[in-house]
Protein backbone atom coordinates (compact mmCIF):
# COMPACT_ATOMS: atom_id res chain seq x y z
CA UNK A 1 0.00 0.00 0.00
CA UNK A 2 1.69 3.70 -1.14
CA UNK A 3 2.59 5.51 1.91
CA UNK A 4 1.15 8.75 0.36
CA UNK A 5 -2.17 6.42 -0.18
CA UNK A 6 -2.19 6.36 3.37
CA UNK A 7 -1.46 10.13 3.93
CA UNK A 8 -4.47 11.13 1.90
CA UNK A 9 -6.62 8.50 3.54
CA UNK A 10 -5.91 9.98 7.30
CA UNK A 11 -6.09 13.45 5.98
CA UNK A 12 -9.35 12.72 4.11
CA UNK A 13 -10.35 11.36 6.93
CA UNK A 14 -9.31 13.69 9.52
CA UNK A 15 -11.40 16.67 7.94
CA UNK A 16 -14.54 14.10 7.09
CA UNK A 17 -14.99 13.27 10.85
CA UNK A 18 -14.15 16.66 12.43
CA UNK A 19 -16.48 18.88 9.72
CA UNK A 20 -19.43 16.47 10.44
CA UNK A 21 -19.28 15.86 14.36
CA UNK A 22 -17.03 18.49 15.82
CA UNK A 23 -17.92 21.49 13.60
CA UNK A 24 -14.35 22.31 13.00
CA UNK A 25 -11.80 21.22 10.32
CA UNK A 26 -7.96 20.74 9.00
CA UNK A 27 -5.58 24.70 9.82
CA UNK A 28 -4.12 25.63 6.32
CA UNK A 29 -0.30 25.67 5.87
CA UNK A 30 0.98 28.78 7.49
CA UNK A 31 -1.70 29.50 10.46
CA UNK A 32 -0.59 29.63 13.57
CA UNK A 33 -1.20 26.85 15.75
CA UNK A 34 -2.36 26.50 18.65
CA UNK A 35 -0.10 25.79 21.95
CA UNK A 36 0.18 22.11 23.04
CA UNK A 37 1.76 22.45 26.37
CA UNK A 38 0.69 19.79 29.39
CA UNK A 39 -0.98 16.22 29.42
CA UNK A 40 -1.41 14.59 26.56
CA UNK A 41 -4.33 11.55 26.09
CA UNK A 42 -4.60 9.21 23.51
CA UNK A 43 -6.93 6.39 22.27
CA UNK A 44 -6.43 3.33 20.58
CA UNK A 45 -7.67 0.02 19.16
CA UNK A 46 -6.99 -2.88 17.26
CA UNK A 47 -9.20 -4.30 14.15
CA UNK A 48 -9.73 -7.23 12.49
CA UNK A 49 -8.96 -6.42 8.51
CA UNK A 50 -6.98 -7.48 5.56
CA UNK A 51 -4.58 -6.55 6.88
CA UNK A 52 -5.07 -6.09 10.73
CA UNK A 53 -4.02 -3.62 12.72
CA UNK A 54 -3.69 -1.36 15.32
CA UNK A 55 -4.82 2.47 15.26
CA UNK A 56 -4.42 5.36 17.10
CA UNK A 57 -4.38 8.84 18.43
CA UNK A 58 -3.14 11.18 20.53
CA UNK A 59 -4.37 14.98 21.21
CA UNK A 60 -3.32 17.51 24.49
CA UNK A 61 -6.21 16.90 27.02
CA UNK A 62 -7.28 20.67 26.62
CA UNK A 63 -7.54 19.80 22.85
CA UNK A 64 -9.61 16.66 23.98
CA UNK A 65 -11.99 18.89 26.16
CA UNK A 66 -12.46 21.92 23.38
CA UNK A 67 -13.55 18.57 20.91
CA UNK A 68 -16.19 17.07 23.83
CA UNK A 69 -17.59 20.28 24.06
CA UNK A 70 -17.75 20.61 20.21
CA UNK A 71 -19.22 17.74 19.92
CA UNK A 72 -21.48 17.47 23.01
CA UNK A 73 -22.59 21.06 22.41
CA UNK A 74 -22.24 21.72 25.99
CA UNK A 75 -19.33 24.59 27.51
CA UNK A 76 -15.76 23.40 28.47
CA UNK A 77 -15.72 23.83 31.82
CA UNK A 78 -18.35 21.52 32.48
CA UNK A 79 -17.15 18.81 31.38
CA UNK A 80 -16.03 16.11 33.35
CA UNK A 81 -12.67 13.57 32.41
CA UNK A 82 -15.53 10.90 31.69
CA UNK A 83 -16.92 12.54 29.11
CA UNK A 84 -13.65 13.70 27.40
CA UNK A 85 -11.90 10.24 27.36
CA UNK A 86 -15.52 8.58 25.80
CA UNK A 87 -16.01 11.76 22.64
CA UNK A 88 -12.04 11.03 22.39
CA UNK A 89 -12.67 7.08 22.66
CA UNK A 90 -15.87 8.31 19.92
CA UNK A 91 -13.37 10.10 17.91
CA UNK A 92 -10.65 7.05 17.52
CA UNK A 93 -13.32 4.74 16.22
CA UNK A 94 -14.68 6.87 13.55
CA UNK A 95 -11.65 7.93 12.36
CA UNK A 96 -10.20 4.31 12.49
CA UNK A 97 -13.66 3.66 10.37
CA UNK A 98 -13.05 5.98 8.68
CA UNK A 99 -9.75 5.66 7.52
CA UNK A 100 -9.82 1.85 7.00
CA UNK A 101 -12.84 2.06 5.07
CA UNK A 102 -10.68 4.57 2.29
CA UNK A 103 -7.87 1.67 2.56
CA UNK A 104 -9.58 -1.54 2.34
CA UNK A 105 -12.39 -0.52 -0.31
CA UNK A 106 -15.06 -3.17 0.13
CA UNK A 107 -14.12 -5.25 3.18
CA UNK A 108 -16.10 -4.90 6.30
CA UNK A 109 -13.44 -4.99 9.47
CA UNK A 110 -14.26 -4.95 13.38
CA UNK A 111 -12.97 -2.50 15.29
CA UNK A 112 -12.44 -3.19 19.17
CA UNK A 113 -13.43 -0.54 22.09
CA UNK A 114 -10.85 1.97 22.07
CA UNK A 115 -8.99 2.11 25.15
CA UNK A 116 -8.11 5.99 26.16
CA UNK A 117 -5.57 6.71 28.91
CA UNK A 118 -2.53 9.56 29.12
CA UNK A 119 0.17 9.49 27.67
CA UNK A 120 3.34 11.14 26.39
CA UNK A 121 3.24 13.33 23.08
CA UNK A 122 5.21 10.70 21.30
CA UNK A 123 3.79 8.17 19.37
CA UNK A 124 5.05 4.40 19.33
CA UNK A 125 7.65 3.19 17.39
CA UNK A 126 7.24 0.97 14.49
CA UNK A 127 4.11 2.65 13.12
CA UNK A 128 2.86 1.89 9.59
CA UNK A 129 2.24 5.47 9.03
CA UNK A 130 1.84 8.91 11.41
CA UNK A 131 0.53 12.27 11.01
CA UNK A 132 -0.26 15.40 13.22
CA UNK A 133 -3.24 17.79 12.26
CA UNK A 134 -3.68 21.42 13.08
CA UNK A 135 -6.77 22.46 14.46
CA UNK A 136 -7.69 25.48 15.68
CA UNK A 137 -8.45 23.15 19.12
CA UNK A 138 -5.15 22.16 19.17
CA UNK A 139 -2.99 19.30 17.36
CA UNK A 140 -4.59 15.77 16.27
CA UNK A 141 -1.41 12.91 15.77
CA UNK A 142 -2.84 9.89 14.33
CA UNK A 143 -1.06 6.66 13.77
CA UNK A 144 -2.03 3.62 11.79
CA UNK A 145 -0.09 0.54 12.22
CA UNK A 146 -1.11 -2.29 9.45
CA UNK A 147 0.63 -6.28 10.44
CA UNK A 148 1.76 -7.92 7.53
CA UNK A 149 -0.78 -10.52 5.58
CA UNK A 150 -0.32 -13.61 6.08
CA UNK B 1 -41.28 47.30 -2.82
CA UNK B 2 -43.05 48.48 0.00
CA UNK B 3 -41.28 47.48 3.41
CA UNK B 4 -38.10 46.00 2.06
CA UNK B 5 -35.41 46.73 4.43
CA UNK B 6 -32.34 45.65 3.30
CA UNK B 7 -29.09 44.53 5.90
CA UNK B 8 -26.14 44.81 4.75
CA UNK B 9 -22.68 43.09 6.13
CA UNK B 10 -21.76 42.59 8.98
CA UNK B 11 -25.23 43.92 9.97
CA UNK B 12 -28.50 42.34 11.54
CA UNK B 13 -32.05 43.83 11.50
CA UNK B 14 -35.30 42.05 13.34
CA UNK B 15 -38.78 43.29 12.69
CA UNK B 16 -42.31 42.97 14.03
CA UNK B 17 -43.83 44.76 11.02
CA UNK B 18 -45.96 42.57 8.92
CA UNK B 19 -45.55 44.93 6.13
CA UNK B 20 -41.32 44.02 6.09
CA UNK B 21 -39.15 41.75 4.05
CA UNK B 22 -35.63 41.84 5.50
CA UNK B 23 -33.35 41.55 2.13
CA UNK B 24 -29.36 40.79 2.16
CA UNK B 25 -27.16 40.93 -0.89
CA UNK B 26 -23.92 39.57 -1.92
CA UNK B 27 -23.30 36.60 -0.08
CA UNK B 28 -19.87 35.03 -1.06
CA UNK B 29 -18.40 33.79 1.85
CA UNK B 30 -20.15 35.35 4.05
CA UNK B 31 -23.36 33.66 5.83
CA UNK B 32 -27.05 34.80 6.57
CA UNK B 33 -28.99 33.07 9.29
CA UNK B 34 -32.62 34.26 9.10
CA UNK B 35 -35.12 33.31 12.03
CA UNK B 36 -38.78 33.40 12.39
CA UNK B 37 -41.31 32.81 14.67
CA UNK B 38 -44.73 32.25 13.27
CA UNK B 39 -46.85 32.20 16.60
CA UNK B 40 -45.33 35.98 17.28
CA UNK B 41 -44.97 36.91 14.02
CA UNK B 42 -41.38 38.70 14.43
CA UNK B 43 -38.52 37.83 11.84
CA UNK B 44 -34.42 38.63 11.91
CA UNK B 45 -31.69 38.38 9.04
CA UNK B 46 -27.86 38.03 10.00
CA UNK B 47 -25.42 38.79 7.51
CA UNK B 48 -22.05 37.92 9.17
CA UNK B 49 -18.80 37.82 7.43
CA UNK B 50 -15.68 35.94 9.94
CA UNK B 51 -16.07 33.12 12.14
CA UNK B 52 -14.60 34.09 15.76
CA UNK B 53 -14.55 37.46 17.32
CA UNK B 54 -11.29 36.09 19.06
CA UNK B 55 -9.20 37.52 16.33
CA UNK B 56 -10.34 41.06 16.60
CA UNK B 57 -12.02 41.96 20.04
CA UNK B 58 -12.05 45.71 19.41
CA UNK B 59 -13.87 45.32 16.53
CA UNK B 60 -16.22 42.60 17.46
CA UNK B 61 -17.04 45.39 20.40
CA UNK B 62 -17.98 48.00 17.64
CA UNK B 63 -19.27 45.50 15.34
CA UNK B 64 -20.55 42.61 17.12
CA UNK B 65 -22.92 41.09 13.96
CA UNK B 66 -19.34 40.86 11.95
CA UNK B 67 -18.51 37.51 13.44
CA UNK B 68 -20.85 34.43 13.99
CA UNK B 69 -20.25 34.23 17.83
CA UNK B 70 -21.23 37.68 18.62
CA UNK B 71 -24.02 38.31 15.85
CA UNK B 72 -25.92 35.05 16.38
CA UNK B 73 -26.45 34.99 20.02
CA UNK B 74 -27.51 38.90 19.27
CA UNK B 75 -29.75 38.03 16.45
CA UNK B 76 -31.85 35.26 18.73
CA UNK B 77 -31.82 37.84 21.59
CA UNK B 78 -33.32 41.13 19.53
CA UNK B 79 -35.75 38.49 18.47
CA UNK B 80 -36.52 37.66 21.75
CA UNK B 81 -37.12 41.07 23.06
CA UNK B 82 -39.74 41.57 20.30
CA UNK B 83 -42.10 38.69 21.95
CA UNK B 84 -40.12 35.22 19.68
CA UNK B 85 -39.71 32.34 21.47
CA UNK B 86 -36.84 29.82 21.01
CA UNK B 87 -38.83 26.67 20.72
CA UNK B 88 -41.28 28.34 18.03
CA UNK B 89 -38.55 29.50 16.22
CA UNK B 90 -37.77 28.77 12.55
CA UNK B 91 -33.85 29.04 11.29
CA UNK B 92 -32.73 29.11 7.73
CA UNK B 93 -29.36 30.02 6.23
CA UNK B 94 -27.45 30.27 3.52
CA UNK B 95 -24.04 31.80 2.26
CA UNK B 96 -20.94 30.49 3.20
CA UNK B 97 -19.76 29.54 -0.71
CA UNK B 98 -16.21 29.10 -1.46
CA UNK B 99 -15.11 32.48 -3.17
CA UNK B 100 -12.39 32.78 -5.78
CA UNK B 101 -11.60 36.19 -4.85
CA UNK B 102 -10.76 35.67 -1.17
CA UNK B 103 -8.47 38.42 0.14
CA UNK B 104 -6.41 35.46 1.08
CA UNK B 105 -8.43 34.53 4.33
CA UNK B 106 -8.50 30.32 4.62
CA UNK B 107 -11.27 28.68 3.11
CA UNK B 108 -13.73 31.54 4.74
CA UNK B 109 -16.74 29.89 3.51
CA UNK B 110 -15.97 27.21 5.37
CA UNK B 111 -15.26 28.48 8.81
CA UNK B 112 -17.85 30.56 8.04
CA UNK B 113 -20.25 27.31 7.59
CA UNK B 114 -19.08 25.07 11.01
CA UNK B 115 -19.17 28.19 13.38
CA UNK B 116 -22.42 28.78 12.20
CA UNK B 117 -23.19 24.58 12.95
CA UNK B 118 -20.95 24.86 15.81
CA UNK B 119 -22.86 27.73 17.48
CA UNK B 120 -26.53 26.40 17.06
CA UNK B 121 -25.59 23.10 18.18
CA UNK B 122 -24.13 24.31 21.36
CA UNK B 123 -27.65 26.65 21.54
CA UNK B 124 -29.87 23.66 21.07
CA UNK B 125 -31.01 24.62 17.62
CA UNK B 126 -31.04 23.34 14.17
CA UNK B 127 -31.32 24.29 11.50
CA UNK B 128 -34.67 23.80 9.18
CA UNK B 129 -33.55 24.54 5.88
CA UNK B 130 -30.23 25.46 4.43
CA UNK B 131 -28.27 26.61 1.31
CA UNK B 132 -24.87 26.60 2.47
CA UNK B 133 -21.38 26.26 0.55
CA UNK B 134 -21.43 25.82 -2.87
CA UNK B 135 -19.43 28.56 -5.44
CA UNK B 136 -22.13 30.63 -5.94
CA UNK B 137 -22.95 34.21 -4.47
CA UNK B 138 -26.62 34.74 -2.88
CA UNK B 139 -29.34 37.26 -1.85
CA UNK B 140 -31.41 36.17 0.83
CA UNK B 141 -35.20 37.46 1.81
CA UNK B 142 -37.52 37.03 4.37
CA UNK B 143 -40.67 37.90 4.53
CA UNK B 144 -41.84 38.74 8.21
CA UNK B 145 -45.73 38.25 7.85
CA UNK B 146 -45.44 34.76 6.81
CA UNK B 147 -41.59 33.78 7.23
CA UNK B 148 -41.29 32.85 3.62
CA UNK B 149 -37.54 33.14 3.03
CA UNK B 150 -36.72 32.74 -0.45
CA UNK B 151 -32.76 32.60 -2.07
CA UNK B 152 -31.70 34.07 -5.54
CA UNK B 153 -28.39 32.79 -6.86
CA UNK B 154 -26.15 34.85 -8.98
CA UNK B 155 -27.40 34.68 -12.53
CA UNK B 156 -30.18 32.39 -11.43
CA UNK B 157 -34.09 32.60 -10.68
CA UNK B 158 -35.49 33.63 -7.33
CA UNK B 159 -36.53 30.04 -5.19
CA UNK B 160 -37.96 29.59 -1.73
CA UNK B 161 -35.95 27.91 0.56
CA UNK B 162 -38.28 28.05 3.35
CA UNK B 163 -42.03 28.36 2.32
CA UNK B 164 -44.79 30.62 3.90
CA UNK B 165 -45.70 29.68 7.17
CA UNK B 166 -48.87 29.09 9.23
CA UNK B 167 -48.74 28.47 13.27
CA UNK B 168 -47.71 26.59 14.75
CA UNK B 169 -45.09 26.16 11.87
CA UNK B 170 -44.32 22.13 13.10
CA UNK B 171 -46.19 19.43 11.84
CA UNK B 172 -43.97 16.81 13.87
CA UNK C 1 -48.29 11.51 18.63
CA UNK C 2 -44.83 11.33 21.21
CA UNK C 3 -42.26 8.76 19.80
CA UNK C 4 -40.58 6.37 22.04
CA UNK C 5 -36.98 5.68 20.91
CA UNK C 6 -34.52 3.25 21.99
CA UNK C 7 -30.72 4.42 20.84
CA UNK C 8 -28.41 1.04 20.94
CA UNK C 9 -24.66 2.13 21.17
CA UNK C 10 -21.44 1.06 22.64
CA UNK C 11 -20.27 4.34 22.71
CA UNK C 12 -21.61 6.86 25.99
CA UNK C 13 -20.41 9.84 23.47
CA UNK C 14 -22.13 8.52 20.43
CA UNK C 15 -25.52 8.16 22.30
CA UNK C 16 -25.45 11.55 23.65
CA UNK C 17 -25.05 13.15 20.29
CA UNK C 18 -27.80 11.07 18.80
CA UNK C 19 -30.24 11.63 21.53
CA UNK C 20 -29.10 15.30 20.96
CA UNK C 21 -30.23 15.04 17.44
CA UNK C 22 -33.54 13.77 18.57
CA UNK C 23 -34.13 16.52 20.88
CA UNK C 24 -33.32 19.73 18.62
CA UNK C 25 -34.82 17.88 15.51
CA UNK C 26 -38.37 19.09 16.18
CA UNK C 27 -39.66 15.53 16.85
CA UNK C 28 -42.52 15.20 19.64
CA UNK C 29 -40.11 12.89 21.55
CA UNK C 30 -41.47 10.74 24.68
CA UNK C 31 -38.96 8.68 26.42
CA UNK C 32 -35.49 8.34 25.29
CA UNK C 33 -34.08 5.35 25.86
CA UNK C 34 -30.51 3.76 25.88
CA UNK C 35 -28.70 0.94 25.53
CA UNK C 36 -24.92 -0.32 25.29
CA UNK C 37 -25.45 -3.24 23.02
CA UNK C 38 -28.14 -5.36 21.46
CA UNK C 39 -28.33 -8.02 24.59
CA UNK C 40 -29.18 -4.93 26.92
CA UNK C 41 -31.72 -3.58 24.23
CA UNK C 42 -33.64 -6.65 23.67
CA UNK C 43 -33.81 -6.70 27.57
CA UNK C 44 -35.27 -2.99 27.66
CA UNK C 45 -37.95 -3.85 24.84
CA UNK C 46 -39.22 -6.57 27.24
CA UNK C 47 -40.46 -4.34 29.40
CA UNK C 48 -40.52 -0.83 27.58
CA UNK C 49 -42.73 0.45 24.50
CA UNK C 50 -40.87 1.85 21.75
CA UNK C 51 -41.93 3.53 18.27
CA UNK C 52 -38.42 3.69 16.48
CA UNK C 53 -35.25 2.32 17.37
CA UNK C 54 -31.57 3.51 16.11
CA UNK C 55 -28.81 1.06 16.31
CA UNK C 56 -25.02 0.62 16.17
CA UNK C 57 -23.30 -2.33 14.25
CA UNK C 58 -19.96 -2.90 15.86
CA UNK C 59 -21.20 -3.22 19.72
CA UNK C 60 -19.65 -6.04 22.35
CA UNK C 61 -21.86 -9.01 23.40
CA UNK C 62 -24.87 -8.97 20.77
CA UNK C 63 -23.60 -6.54 17.68
CA UNK C 64 -26.08 -4.60 15.60
CA UNK C 65 -27.00 -7.74 13.04
CA UNK C 66 -27.83 -9.94 15.39
CA UNK C 67 -29.89 -7.55 17.64
CA UNK C 68 -31.90 -6.92 13.87
CA UNK C 69 -32.08 -10.48 14.03
CA UNK C 70 -33.50 -10.76 17.12
CA UNK C 71 -36.10 -7.92 16.45
CA UNK C 72 -37.00 -9.46 12.91
CA UNK C 73 -37.71 -12.95 14.48
CA UNK C 74 -39.76 -11.64 17.39
CA UNK C 75 -43.45 -11.46 16.68
CA UNK C 76 -44.09 -8.64 19.33
CA UNK C 77 -40.83 -5.98 17.96
CA UNK C 78 -40.63 -6.92 14.32
CA UNK C 79 -42.86 -4.13 13.64
CA UNK C 80 -40.41 -1.69 14.89
CA UNK C 81 -38.69 0.46 12.59
CA UNK C 82 -34.81 0.50 12.80
CA UNK C 83 -32.56 3.04 11.48
CA UNK C 84 -28.80 1.90 11.81
CA UNK C 85 -25.91 4.50 12.40
CA UNK C 86 -22.76 2.76 11.90
CA UNK C 87 -19.41 3.05 10.67
CA UNK C 88 -19.20 0.66 8.38
CA UNK C 89 -20.24 2.10 4.76
CA UNK C 90 -19.85 -1.11 2.38
CA UNK C 91 -22.67 -2.02 -0.33
CA UNK C 92 -22.58 -5.16 0.95
CA UNK C 93 -22.69 -4.36 4.95
CA UNK C 94 -25.97 -1.91 4.21
CA UNK C 95 -27.92 -4.11 1.97
CA UNK C 96 -27.28 -6.92 4.48
CA UNK C 97 -29.08 -4.73 7.29
CA UNK C 98 -31.67 -3.60 4.91
CA UNK C 99 -32.40 -7.22 3.69
CA UNK C 100 -32.47 -7.95 7.45
CA UNK C 101 -34.93 -5.46 8.03
CA UNK C 102 -33.80 -2.58 9.08
CA UNK C 103 -35.56 0.98 7.50
CA UNK C 104 -32.51 3.28 7.11
CA UNK C 105 -28.63 3.72 7.40
CA UNK C 106 -26.80 6.14 8.25
CA UNK C 107 -22.72 5.90 7.78
CA UNK C 108 -21.01 7.78 10.26
CA UNK C 109 -19.78 10.55 10.51
CA UNK C 110 -22.38 12.15 10.02
CA UNK C 111 -23.94 15.96 10.19
CA UNK C 112 -27.32 16.51 12.68
CA UNK C 113 -29.38 16.92 9.47
CA UNK C 114 -28.66 13.48 7.35
CA UNK C 115 -29.87 11.85 10.83
CA UNK C 116 -33.06 14.00 10.96
CA UNK C 117 -33.65 13.35 7.36
CA UNK C 118 -32.94 10.20 7.59
CA UNK C 119 -35.30 9.48 10.44
CA UNK C 120 -38.52 11.59 9.28
CA UNK C 121 -37.60 9.60 5.91
CA UNK C 122 -38.38 6.48 8.09
CA UNK C 123 -40.96 7.60 10.31
CA UNK C 124 -42.82 8.96 7.59
CA UNK C 125 -43.17 12.94 8.62
CA UNK C 126 -41.28 15.63 7.90
CA UNK C 127 -40.42 18.97 10.52
CA UNK C 128 -42.87 21.08 8.51
CA UNK C 129 -41.17 23.77 6.91
CA UNK C 130 -40.57 22.46 3.31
Amino acid sequence: MASNDIERALSDSAAEVLETMFFTTLLEDGEPVADSAGQWISAQLSFHGNPPGHFGIRIPLATGRRLAANFLGLEEQTLTGQQINEVTSELANMLSGSVLSRLEKGSSFVLSQPEVESSEAASPPGVTAQQTFQLQEGPLAIWLELERAA
Amino acid sequence: MIGQLVVGVGDCLVSDDPESVLVTYALGSCVAVAIHDPVAKVGGLLHFMLPESGIDRDKAQRNPFMFADTGIPLLFHSAYGLGAQKKRLVVAAAGGAQMMDAQGVFNIGKRNCLALRRILWKAGVMVHAEDLGGLVSRTMRLDVASGRVSLRGAGEREQDLLAAQSPPGRNF
Amino acid sequence: MAYNVLIVDDSPAMRSFVRRVLELSGLDLGRCLQAGDGQEALNLLREESVDVVLTDINMPTMDGEQFVRRLEADEALRAIPVLVVSTDRTAGRVRQMITLGAKGYVTKPFMPETLREELERVLGVNHGVE
